[in-house]
């Protein structure tokens, strides 16, 4: 079953573009990464499923209801972590968590201990006093008291020194094994490629494709380095994409099965060659720039 | 509730604050009015000789000082009328506005509340702000009152003097309930312009004939302390200010449930 469910979701904000024709949808159990550059929509899309903002057309579920309709139903068993943190700065961390705690009917205060432990949080302290990075534990913290069904996370390790940020993966991971979903967005790559199960690629506000993180990552592409000579015959080639040359060495991101890659590299006269995995985020630059041929 | 308890505490120092310096201000001209009674010869000779206009915008045709209600109802049109509306103004203009601001209103609408939830809460917390004001204002003034006036104060009149200046104070809540609701940039200073703008409205409509149709427009001149003083508070304007809050309160509630929160 799937737990969020976007179809044709479209947004203006007056005449400026928000996103247009959205569509998508997580399954259950799964974390699933929203990734694209800033500005693309990503916010726009979270806006829309929490029903900050109104679609122009289009719809959007949670848990099979609409989001328009059953908002506070779906938000029972979502969990939010905003991009920016702006909670009421003149409260102690703690008076805070018990006010969100109130908009819940059960929240599991061992948990919640148990986190600000993790994340060592001084409850007693006002918010206006913490550092971007405690302000965003804390948001972690009340997006997680409830134990929801849902985590929606909006460019959640923004802020986040590399040492939490693992803290916070490893959190992640537990909810996901606990059957929590998860809808990340990110615009760094490498987070993405690290934790989701599937991820979605949004430019301008139109998702560009919907993909496994292992078909992403499997062996259609390769980022081959080659030395040697008539290096100037990958060009007329398809398969290679973002062809640059360096002293004698030719590098490229190949998209196409193993057979031919070898069927290329012999036919060139070579002194040397590397293979490599691309990162998701040369996958994601070359679909980047077919979406604007 | 939630939401209502949290605004209730988070602004209660303001109130506290804003209502002890009302009444120490009340308190001072109360104190004022024992030598203030015996002058009143004095005063009525040199009320004549004030300009007409300036007599008008005070309602201090034919004021007779001997009864305290007459100088309160003076020293009120400034500062129960005015300084409490400013502060009714801005108990309803922040309500919504602020969440907006501090961008607030994002964690608060990622919960499970509906938007109606959210509105009608603020909307009572800021009325009761604005009672708590009130009640101890009026009920200290009554008390300054009784101490100070020579004579036994008319219970009836101040009662009903005191209920048309919560009714006047609960509508300029309202106003700016809206306002707030409307715009989040700027919605202090649109709010409490607004109020300015009702109350020299009401002051133009007293000066001139010419202009005294304005007086429909403002609430200010509904409750006038010393039009109610002398004359009651007419059920006309109990019906107006009935009216004006319904639909103030209506339009409230479908505009903050259907705007996009953008923050």
């Amino acid at each position: 079953m799937s737990v969020v469910e976007v179809r044709d979701l479209t947004k203006y904000y007056g005449k400026s573009r928000g996103v247009e024709g959205v569509t998508f949808s997580v399954e259950e159990g799964e974390i699933f990464g929203f990734i694209g550059p800033n500005g693309a929509g990503k916010t726009t899309t979270i806006r829309l499923l929490l029903g900050l903002i109104f679609p122009d057309s289009g719809l959007a579920e949670i848990f099979g209801k609409d989001v328009l309709k059953e908002g506070k139903e779906i938000r029972k068993n979502v969990g939010y972590i905003p991009g920016e943190v702006s909670f009421y700065p003149e409260v102690t961390v703690e008076e805070f968590l018990r006010y969100s705690a109130s908009f819940y009917e059960k929240v599991d205060w061992d948990y919640v201990k148990e986190l600000c432990g993790v994340f060592s949080l001084d409850t007693k302290k006002r918010i206006k006093e913490l550092s971007m990075g405690n302000k965003k534990k804390v948001a972690i913290v009340q997006a997680l008291m409830h134990r929801p069904k849902l985590l929606i996370l909006d460019e959640p390790t923004n802020g986040l020194d590399p040492i939490v940020q693992n803290t916070f993966f490893e959190i992640l991971k537990n909810e996901k094994e606990k059957g929590t979903t998860v809808f990340f967005s990110s615009h760094i790559l490498s987070e993405v490629e690290r934790l989701c199960d599937c991820v979605a690629m949004i430019k301008d506000g139109r998702i560009i494709r919907v993909e496994k993180v292992e078909n992403l990552k499997g062996e259609r592409y390769k980022v081959v380095r080659v030395k040697g000579e008539n290096l100037e015959k990958l060009k007329d080639l398809a398969e290679v994409n973002r062809l640059k040359f360096e002293n004698g060495t030719a590098e490229f991101l190949f998209s196409g099965n193993v057979e031919r890659l070898l069927e290329i590299l012999r036919s060139l006269k070579l002194s040397d060659f590397w293979v490599e995995e691309p990162s998701l985020e040369e996958i994601f630059m070359s679909y980047y720039r077919e979406g604007e041929e | 509730m939630n939401i209502l308890r949290w605004d209730m505490k988070r602004y209660m120092k303001s109130t506290i604050a804003w209502t002890v310096v009302l009444i120490l201000l009340q308190l001072m001209y109360a104190a004022f009015y024992p030598s203030m009674a015996k002058e009143t010869e004095f005063i009525t000779k040199w009320m004549k000789v004030m300009p007409k206009a300036f007599v008008k915008l005070f309602g201090l045709e034919d004021m007779d000082f001997s009864n305290i209600m007459n100088y309160l109802a003076m020293v009120s049109s400034i500062y129960v009328t005015l300084v409490g509306g400013v502060f009714a103004s801005l108990v309803g203009v922040r309500s919504v506005s602020r969440e907006e601001n501090e961008k607030t209103v994002e964690f608060l609408l990622s919960k499970p509340v509906s938007r109606f939830e959210v509105v009608i809460s603020k909307f009572f917390s800021s009325l009761v702000h604005v009672l708590i004001f009130d009640a101890l204002l009026f009920s200290s003034l009554f008390m300054f009152a009784n101490i100070y006036s020579s004579s036994p104060v008319e219970v009836e009149k101040f009662v009903v003097f005191a209920f048309s200046q919560v009714f006047l104070h609960f509508t300029l809540m309202n106003i700016s309930f809206f306002v707030g609701t409307l715009r989040s940039d700027g919605a202090l200073s649109l709010g409490l312009g607004t109020v300015f703008v009702l109350y020299v409205l009401n002051m133009i409509s007293k000066i001139t004939d010419k202009a005294e149709f304005l007086k429909y427009f403002t609430p200010f001149s509904y409750a006038d302390p010393s039009t109610v003083i002398r004359h009651g508070f007419p059920e006309f304007s109990g019906l107006f200010f009935a009216l004006v809050n319904i639909a103030l309160l209506i339009s409230s509630i479908v505009l903050f449930s259907k705007k996009d929160i953008l923050v």
